[in-house]
């Protein structure tokens, strides 16, 4: 290939930087001829995993999108320029550490929308055809399936009150609480839209509870009172108190004690850690919590691997783990070594097993990321690869988090030295360069993947692809068909109707106009302050023991300024949330990159690939004729 | 012709039109049914109406001070709003998806847009 003539004696040719992310392939295009001049830029989805061939297609695409918009051909490139670095793979893992399960059917905890009248009931819970042959004065509870109507459930309660028989409440299946209580003599309070009607035990004591609109219940969500009505132990309180409690702020509840104890929390046990360094192992009880193992892990050091104690929750979730990254980097397990693990402690929604209308109850865990380094012999396929289909050679550049900083660099205002952290999907990678030629680098698991799992798992949602959106999008309610209430309060109109199917649900906000509704039932502050919480505690965690890594003795409080790069970076409210608290902790300043003045926090890595390999020939460490 | 009293003060709540006939009267049951449980008030005028269940529901709106109308007719029940468009109304039924089942999910669907609360999808004639 002959370079482009410019005059007598300056020659000039394209170039390509090209950066694989875990989620996105980036490339910039430039110009020399002497000094870079940058043409444009592109962006694709990563195809396949981080470094291997499987990249083939996102790097074409990527790179064909780059040169229209460099007004060039992809042949007339005469090199591209990629990372030096193998790819840093990364996995995660959640596990709950404790688990409420109800032995012999005991409903625990009920929320329906419309449960009828108002109280509390405490009787057996019989089943309508023996309801009228009950005892005078017999407090009794019974339970109605959808085959009987709720006009014939009105008057067999009425019939049996005028027999003088006691009854107390009413258990229901179909949606009709208020239409029984409206039609019956005597206020009691009924609990509907129980799904599995048939699994309430029948014969058994049980205590109905139904607040008054825009109150909560008092009683059964006390344990102690719960201890007295039902005459229950000090061992048999404990046992139910756990679940008792997790009925506060419902509005309704049933809980129907049956003779085998009812109710029990069961924890799982979470198993150890073996953190394995180079000088020092170290054993980690992960029900101790994610902080623990966080302290642990920066007193080791560097790690050498970690391995999850057998028979275990950690154990499974660390085999689980490192199958993963067997089969991204085509490694047998057992050379799997994890160099970096992150953990952070949450609450999951979980059904409760044996519950009878879907209840849920809030379950400890812990989520877990790790991090392996893939063989080079990946990296150097996936080279042959691209000069054979371009036939174009490839150079290799540094690390991508020093290409990153060299890319950062070109940000308006910055200046050495400087804290670059790349904020990636599987990874945060962060250099400190002194700008005295002294480089210190860090990859630690944890980054925009975990946010998402912990989205998907505190919200109950079972949809990564719903997660990830609610992670990425602004949230609104949909008050009417005509308006839209976003999250600072602020109000949208359109003068066209919205669909039917986004009234009254949490939408997430797309770009483009588009309303993605969230079709679970979940409380727009809710999935906020969740949102909020995943990044914070995911990404402010991870940022410190980054920089804990790279400045001199650790000193946080000895970084100057810090710039945010990558993927996350662009997330709408999580560089603010990192400003704000470096300020606020530190006094540090931190901003989103804009490389290059005009490319934001992207790019940064094929910008410094670029600019690293022209410093190269400027000082003749290539050679032109290559 | 006039339906309703011109003067007629909008009430508050739900206000349905409904005409005399079998079918009415049952699926009219349902609607109530619907409202009750969710506990919003409601009123009916029962007369005999034009067939255009579309167009008395849009007009019945109007006296819900709420701005919902519903029209439960031999030909179909309409769930409408007075800020929508007359021809598109919010839900409608044509007879033959008119049943006991979707006649109650009509009650519910309106109480709901009043309550602010996500709709139950049916399979409807909108």
């Amino acid at each position: 290939m002959v370079p482009e003539k410019n005059g007598p004696e300056q020659t000039s040719y394209l170039l390509a930087g090209v950066d694989i992310g875990n989620s996105t392939t980036e490339v910039s295009i430039a110009r020399w001829n002497g000094s870079v001049q940058f043409l444009g830029s592109g962006l694709s989805q990563t195809t396949g995993i981080k470094g291997t061939s499987e990249n083939l297609a996102g790097i074409q695409n990527a790179l064909s999108i780059a040169a229209k918009n460099s007004n060039c051909e992809l042949q007339d490139l005469r090199v591209i320029c990629m990372n030096a670095a193998t790819p840093v793979l990364g996995d995660l893992s959640m596990s709950t550490i404790t688990e409420t399960i109800i032995t012999e059917s005991t409903m625990i905890g009920h929320n329906p929308d419309t449960p009828g009248g108002s109280g509390l009931g405490f009787g057996k819970t019989v089943l309508p055809e023996d309801l009228l042959h009950c005892s005078k004065d017999e407090k009794v509870i019974p339970v109605f399936s959808h085959t009987t109507s709720f006009r014939s459930a009105a008057n067999l309660i009425n019939k049996a009150s005028n027999l003088n028989i006691d009854v107390q409440a009413a258990i229901i299946q179909e949606n009709e609480g208020v239409l029984i209580s409206n039609r019956i003599h005597k206020k009691i309070p009924i609990v509907d839209e129980v799904s599995q009607i048939d699994a309430v035990p029948i014969q058994m004591p049980a205590l109905v509870e139904v607040a008054e609109p825009g109150w909560t219940i008092k009683s059964l969500s006390n344990p102690y009172q719960v201890a007295t009505l039902f005459g229950l132990s000090p061992t048999e309180t404990q046992k139910i108190a756990p679940v008792s409690i997790s009925l506060t702020g419902n509005r309704s509840a049933v809980v129907i004690k049956t003779p085998k104890g009812n109710v029990q929390e069961k924890v799982i046990r979470v198993g150890r850690l073996q953190l394995i360094g180079a000088q020092l192992s170290k054993e980690v009880d992960l029900a101790l919590g994610a902080e623990q193992l966080l302290s642990s892990v920066e007193k080791i050091g560097a790690l050498e691997d970690v391995i999850g104690e057998p028979g275990t929750a950690s154990g499974g979730m660390l085999q689980h783990i490192k199958n993963t990254l067997s089969l991204t980097s085509r490694q047998p397990v057992s050379q799997i070594k994890i160099q970096d693990i992150f953990a952070t402690d949450t609450v999951v929604p979980q059904k409760i097993t044996g519950g009878m209308a879907g209840e849920k109850t809030l379950n400890k865990a812990i989520g877990l990321a790790a991090m392996v380094w893939s063989d080079k012999a990946l990296i150097q396929d996936l080279i042959t690869e691209i000069e054979t289909l371009f036939g174009i050679p490839v150079k290799l550049g540094g690390s991508e988090i020093e290409m990153g900083i060299t890319g950062a660099l070109t940000t308006p205002g910055t200046t050495s030295p400087l804290i670059a952290v790349d904020m990636g999907g599987g990874s945060i990678d962060a250099a400190r360069f002194d700008g005295q030629g002294n480089l210190k680098t860090v990859h630690l698991a944890g980054a925009g993947d975990m946010v998402t799992l912990l989205i998907d798992n505190e919200l109950g949602l079972q949809d990564r692809l719903l997660a990830e959106e609610i992670k990425i999008y602004p949230a609104a309610k949909v008050e009417s068909l005509f308006h839209i209430q976003m999250e600072d309060g602020q109000c949208q109109f359109f003068d066209h109707a919205l669909d039917r199917s986004l009234f009254g649900k949490v939408i997430l906000l797309k770009p483009n106009a588009e309303m993605i509704p969230v079709n679970k039932d979940i409380k727009l502050d809710n999935l906020i302050s969740i949102r909020r919480k995943a990044k914070k505690n995911v990404f402010i965690p991870n940022i410190l023991r980054a920089l804990r890594h790279i400045l001199p003795g650790g000193n946080i409080r000895a970084a100057d300024e810090m710039i945010l790069l990558g993927g996350s970076a662009l997330d709408f409210e999580l560089s603010g949330m990192i400003s704000q608290f470096m300020l606020e902790e530190y006094g540090i300043i931190t901003g989103c990159g804009n490389v290059r003045g005009l490319l934001g926090p992207r790019n940064a890595v094929a910008t410094g690939l670029i600019l690293s390999y022209c410093d190269k020939i400027n000082s003749n460490r290539y050679e032109l004729s290559q | 012709m006039n339906y309703l009293n011109k003067s007629q003060k909008a009430i508050v709540g739900i206000f349905i039109a409904t005409s005399c006939g079998y079918f009415e009267s049952i699926w009219t049951n349902e609607i109530k049914f619907g409202l009750e449980e969710e506990q919003v008030p409601y009123q009916i005028k029962q007369r005999l109406f034009p067939d255009n269940p579309v167009y008395l529901a849009y007009r019945v709106a109007d006296y819900s001070i709420f701005g919902v109308g519903i029209s439960c007719l031999r030909n179909g029940i309409v769930l409408h709003l007075h800020n929508l468009l007359q021809e598109k109304p919010l839900f409608y039924l044509s007879d033959q998806n008119c049943n006991l089942k979707n006649a109650r999910i009509i009650g519910l669907n309106a109480a709901r847009i009043i309550k602010k609360k996500p709709l139950v999808l049916i399979n409807d004639n909108c």
